[in-house]
């Protein structure tokens, strides 16, 4: 017995010693014990778009009010334009991210493209850049679709 | 949450995973049969949605739970041939000192299975193509659904396996609306299994040192809660290689190479390019039929090897795929059109260990884990200057997932460094910590503790032994780890 003993120090002295390596220290504190990510922090938020919130952020946040506003015009066949990444750095927009069409309809059911898609001469709703912000537009005339793509393919 | 519908979903996994294994008529330990059937349980049950949508049945809840419990009662069927009421036998409780390491294993796993349930499907590599299709597929009750008039030309995710669609599908309809708690239970199972091959191999302390070591692999951890194929890959991989190498080195039965062939074939289905990794496994495996002067019909018998595998690509390319997604996949367009130029081929495998294992990116992937089997191996090529068939078997696995990546890198451009080959290196990993079970230098301290550990009392000491059940053959190696108080005698 005194030697299970023995070895039972020897073990909690191994795990003391694998989390005092600063690596594993470092990671178990950020896994495990930050601000945010403990289940008794978890645990009074479990809806389920608080979750989708708490992870994607508030770019997610922004995806369904967009697909609100464009769902409360009752607009059966929209199509949404979305500019790339690289425009909305160039505008200098913080706290939204493009996203690609599949990853789009999953969080709002709503149709999107980019500019470069064989879609794109069907759009008629846009994400635009105004004063540093994206906001939504309806496309009403073909000219002004035809300009906006124009511009919108600059972008990779 | 349905937890009556994750206790039946647990059963059904159960009963299926120990039907199938039932068929191929193992002699392994009760854990480890629980543990795989687990794993193996799972992976059938992902096809339930598919069989339903063949049969033109709405993918309802319903509907998924008559089909779970079919398949889950065909699958039991072998279970009722030669039927013996089960023995409980003697329950092996953990070693004193293996409880604080438990402790520590159990916090890890419950904050995994936590995250599984309580974070929504996160990779963009899954919510632009299983979770997109899957979740729609529960909305609309069907695979073909209108995820497929989206405009999917920035992404190919819709061509990947159905394995994870399919699971999602059960367990949003019948567990949580997230899905993912296949993960927590395919991750215990096979941790459950692993555990089990460790001890039998080592004294439990250096078990739970190298399982902890394992564990907390940063990336490889992050993994057993974000839903991806390559964990499950991973561990389908392992343990086909596990019993193959079992074949090879511990003359079991033919049932073990079908058996590791059936496995491989899961990996196959989880990951299709994983057959080409198992193609590879020939050269080791003809090697070791020629030391051992093996009969003509081994050879032609090895050829068994892909036909899980060949059968799971079959399924997953020209029945499930052409099936159950409305646009023509062409693995052509695939392919590396500059085959000619091999000099991406040495730049990527190059690329492997400068830019990705021996780096800042790498340590923050793979922490210190790979680090600590190279300083294992070296010790035990300086120390013993050879290695055990198995030991061999097992780096030449480790050598075969690293250049075979490089190869399929080469042969597919969108297999990428920083994420499909990152993740692909789960494979090495896994064989790594194997290795390490069977390091002569891990095996002479494992002896050494034992020697501290065991009573005098010789019998008593005997009885010990007979717990390291991993090796008990006839290698000189295997009888001074299973028998210290012998080797006194020598």
């Amino acid at each position: 017995m005194v030697k299970k003993i023995n070895l039972t120090l020897i073990s909690i002295l191994c795990i003391i010693s694998y989390f005092s390596i600063p690596y594993y220290r470092n990671w178990a504190e950020e896994k495990f014990f930050a601000e945010g990510q403990g289940i008794e922090e978890q645990y009074p938020m479990l809806g389920l778009q608080q979750r989708m919130t708490y992870r994607f952020g508030k770019t997610y946040l922004m995806y369904l009010e967009i697909a609100r506003m464009i769902r409360s015009t009752k607009d059966k066949n929209a199509l949404l334009l979305m500019p790339r990444d690289s425009q909305l750095k160039e505008g200098k927009v913080r706290d939204f991210l493009s996203c690609e069409p599949a990853v789009f309809y999953y969080f709002t059911g709503l149709k999107s493209v980019f500019a470069n898609s064989p879609a794109a001469k069907d759009v008629n709703w846009v994400v635009t850049i105004e004063h540093n912000q994206p906001n939504l537009r309806r496309i009403t005339t073909p000219e002004l679709r035809k300009q906006l793509l124009d511009t919108y393919l600059k972008y990779k | 949450m349905n937890a009556a519908g994750l206790l039946l979903l647990l059963i059904a996994h159960y009963f299926t995973g120990r039907g199938i294994i039932k068929l191929f008529n193992l002699h392994i330990k009760p854990i480890e049969n629980f543990g795989l059937s687990l794993m193996v349980g799972v992976a059938f049950i992902s096809v339930t949605p598919n069989l339903l949508q063949f049969l033109h049945i709405p993918i309802v809840k319903t509907n998924v739970i008559y089909g779970v419990v079919a398949l889950a009662c065909a699958c039991s069927l072998p279970l009722l041939i030669k039927f013996k009421v089960p023995r409980i036998g003697k329950l092996t409780l953990p070693q004193l000192y293996e409880i604080p390491f438990f402790l520590v294993f159990l916090f890890i796993i419950v904050v995994s299975v936590w995250r599984c349930f309580y974070l929504p499907a996160t990779a963009r590599d899954m919510i632009a193509g299983p979770e997109l299709i899957a979740e729609y597929a529960v909305r609309e009750g069907t695979l073909l659904n209108s995820v497929f008039s989206v405009d999917l030309s920035t992404t190919n995710n819709h061509f990947k396996s159905s394995y994870i669609t399919g699971l999602q599908i059960v367990y949003k309809l019948m567990v949580a609306p997230f899905g993912q708690l296949w993960l927590s239970v395919i991750v215990i199972g096979f941790l459950i299994f692993l555990y089990s091959i460790l001890r039998s191999r080592l004294h439990p302390l250096l078990a739970c040192f190298i399982f902890l070591l394992f564990l907390t692999i940063p990336d490889v951890y992050a993994y057993t809660y974000l839903i991806l194929y390559d964990y499950s890959n991973m561990i389908f991989f392992f343990s086909g290689f596990y019993f193959l190498t079992a074949f090879l080195t511990e003359d079991k039965p033919k049932s073990y190479f079908l058996f590791s062939s059936f496995l491989f074939g899961l990996a196959t289905f989880v990951r299709t390019d994983t057959a080409a990794l198992i193609a590879m496994l020939y050269p080791m495996m003809w090697f070791q039929y020629y030391r051992k002067k093996a009969p003509v019909k081994d050879y032609v018998f090895s050829a068994s090897l892909l036909a899980f595998p060949f059968i799971a690509y079959i399924i997953c390319i020209h029945i499930f795929l052409p099936a159950f997604v409305p646009f023509k996949f062409d693995v052509s367009n695939e392919i590396n059109p500059n085959l000619g130029d091999v000099s991406f081929l040495f730049q990527r495998l190059q690329d492997i260990f400068t830019l990705l294992i021996f780096s800042a990116h790498g340590l923050q992937v793979y922490g210190y884990f790979i680090h600590t089997f190279l300083f294992l191996l070296i010790a035990d090529a300086v120390v013993f200057r050879k290695f055990s068939k198995q030991s061999s078997i097992i780096l030449y696995g480790i050598v075969l997932v690293v250049v075979g990546l490089a190869i399929l890198s080469y042969l597919l451009p969108l297999v990428d460094l920083r994420n499909t080959t990152k993740r692909g290196l789960f494979k090495a990993v896994i064989l790594m910590v194997f290795y390490m079970a069977n390091s002569n230098l891990l095996q002479r301290l494992s002896s050494f503790i034992y020697k501290m550990e065991l009573p005098k009392d010789e019998n008593k000491a005997a009885t010990m032994i007979n717990r390291n059940e991993g090796l008990k053959e006839n290698s000189k190696e295997k009888v001074m780890v299973a028998a210290p108080n012998k080797q006194k005698k020598k």
